[in-house]
């Protein structure tokens, strides 16, 4: 009984008109040369952009673990016979601005320090004196 | 080799030249499964330029996709479940009927039923089965597919997929069996 049933609806088959077959095999032919015109020019243009791209974040991966390495070994420290002019630079920001606090005046004078020993352009270091 | 060996050989091979990108094996595809498509999309369109379409886009999809080709085993359920997706997105773009639309489609095809021919009738009865019933029996007689290739492409087991190919085809008896004493 299925047999009669499947052998309608073979029946009722509508089949694609001849034309189809040349219609789609036009469509993937245009496709196919599209893709092997296409493969010459762009792969190079895409490749550059991925080197680019790449190169970009060797050099920022680089310059990040130089910096980091840097912070890391480089020690921020008074040389040992500054504190005695540190303490002395904070008394004197004390007597001259009596509002400030210890730590305030500690942290002032260590900068004030810190400003005058750095080396500049085209002068000698001199150390913060009266 | 005899000439069905060799054409077993050609379609296992299909796929493989399919995704070197070689011409003639789209043509070989289309002539074994251009047809099959074709009825396919036709049957869950209703229309044949669209279904026309559907193909046209399927093959230019394969050639876009062809690296996956490679690791295909049944190519037919392959083709088939693309081309479902093809309908799909199709079907998605069309204007959605109103509920009152789609109950007076109903009607027009149940009064339908009532004036044309037996084979206009089947037609018109596999339009009013429930989707999933639909399909398969769509997937059996207008797209050849075996019930694994059909559990392959709705994702059933093949046991589901030969139930619901029973069911189906009993309300269709069903229904043409009323067709007949009514008239």
């Amino acid at each position: 009984m299925n047999e009669d049933i499947e052998d309608l609806f073979r029946q009722g088959r509508t089949e694609p008109r001849a034309e189809l077959r040349e219609r789609v095999l036009a469509a993937v032919q245009v496709e196919l040369q599209s893709e092997l015109r296409g493969r010459p020019d762009s792969l190079p243009a895409s490749g550059v952009r991925w080197r680019s791209l790449a190169a970009l974040a060797a050099l920022v991966t680089l310059w990040m673990h130089v910096a980091w390495s840097a912070a890391l070994h480089v020690r921020l420290e008074l040389p040992a016979d500054s504190h005695g002019e540190l303490a002395q630079s904070a008394a004197q920001l004390r007597e001259l601005l009596p509002d400030l606090s210890g730590a305030e005046s500690r942290s002032m004078a260590l900068r004030l320090h810190l400003g005058a020993s750095a080396p500049r352009h085209g002068g000698p270091t001199r150390p913060l004196t009266r | 080799m005899d000439g069905k060996a060799a054409s077993d050989e050609d379609e296992r091979s299909l796929p493989r030249r399919l995704a070197d990108g070689d011409e003639a094996a789209f043509a070989e595809a289309y002539d074994r499964y251009g047809h099959r498509l074709y009825r396919t999309a036709l049957r869950y369109l209703g229309c044949g330029g669209e279904a026309e379409d559907a193909v046209q886009d399927l093959f230019v999809a394969l050639v876009r996709s062809r690296a996956r080709l490679a690791s295909v085993e049944n190519l037919a359920s392959y083709l088939f479940v693309a081309l479902r997706r093809q309908v799909g997105r199709r079907s998605r773009q069309r204007p959605r009927p109103t509920t009152d639309e789609a109950s007076d489609a109903t009607e027009r095809l149940n009064v339908e039923l009532a004036r044309v021919d037996l084979r206009d009738s089947l037609a018109a009865a596999l339009e009013l089965l429930p989707p999933e019933q639909r399909e398969v029996v769509i997937l059996k007689i207008d797209s050849e597919l075996t019930f694994d290739e059909i559990a392959q492409v709705l994702d059933v087991s093949p046991n589901t997929a030969a139930s619901r190919y029973r069911y189906a085809l009993d309300k269709l008896r069903a229904r043409l069996h009323r067709e007949e004493h009514s008239t």
